[in-house]
């Protein structure tokens, strides 16, 4: 039985954005016979690859660095501090 | 073509007209590789004839067995919320792709995946949320 072939559709340096099956290929897709893989799980990610002249290309995105987590209670009370010193309204706030 | 029995048990073949049909739902694109990334892009699709478009959502590609079918309208700018917990304290996480997302007549355009906490006041971009699993045409 043959391999479903793929479509995929691309950005517009080559990024690979999706893939599909060939059958739901519009004009202009290129079809391949494999989609690129690896070891990792970035490797593995076919957004981190550009198809240039008929080949895989392994572009990885840059991933964005981790947010630091927000002390939410450490800014309100300090909202509420600057509050007080700007009103002269005392305005209790917990311990630490 | 279906096959219809009389009352006296003769069998006539009919051609069903568009009316007579009803809803017809035909798949019109499948997500291939699943567990990539999925970023903001426009896919080919000709829905050009169709009212409704139904979307087959994975909530991210490391959890596609929790899924969200949402139906748009051909021609506007639909909404994808995806609802992701509701948290002990009340408050809702959420992912979305995108805002807005416009279904024209042969293509569908799909913004980034967005991803907010619960104690999150902004949301972040995220493209391993919200996949596009399968995409129906629906003609009424």
């Amino acid at each position: 039985m043959d391999e479903r072939k793929y479509a995929l559709n691309l950005g517009e340096d080559g990024r690979i954005l999706s893939a599909t099956y060939e059958e739901y290929a519009a004009e202009g897709m290129p079809i391949v016979e494999s989609l690129p893989a690896g070891e990792t799980a970035e490797e593995n990610d076919i957004s981190n690859y550009r198809y240039v002249d008929g080949k895989y290309v392994y572009d990885p995105i840059p991933q964005p660095e981790p947010e630091e987590p927000v002390d939410r209670l450490g800014q309100l009370e300090a909202d509420v501090m600057y509050l007080s010193m700007m009103t002269g309204v005392d305005i209790p706030t917990s311990e630490v | 073509m279906i096959e219809i029995t009389n009352f006296d048990g003769t069998r006539v073949e009919k051609v069903l007209t568009e009316e007579e049909q009803g809803m017809m739902i035909e798949e019109v694109w499948e997500n291939a590789n699943p567990t990539s990334s999925f970023a903001a892009q426009t896919l080919p699709v000709d829905v050009s004839d169709a009212t409704l478009v139904m979307i087959d959502f994975a909530f991210a590609t490391t959890d596609r067995s929790t899924r969200y079918v949402h139906t748009g309208i051909v021609g506007a700018f639909n909404i994808f919320y995806f609802p992701t917990s509701l948290m002990g304290n009340g408050l809702v996480g959420m992912a979305c792709r995108g805002l807005t997302p416009r279904i024209g007549n042969r293509n569908i355009e799909f913004r980034d995946g967005l991803l907010k906490g619960a104690n999150q006041t902004t949301p972040t971009t995220n493209n391993t949320y919200c996949i596009p699993m399968r995409i129906y045409k629906c003609k009424l």
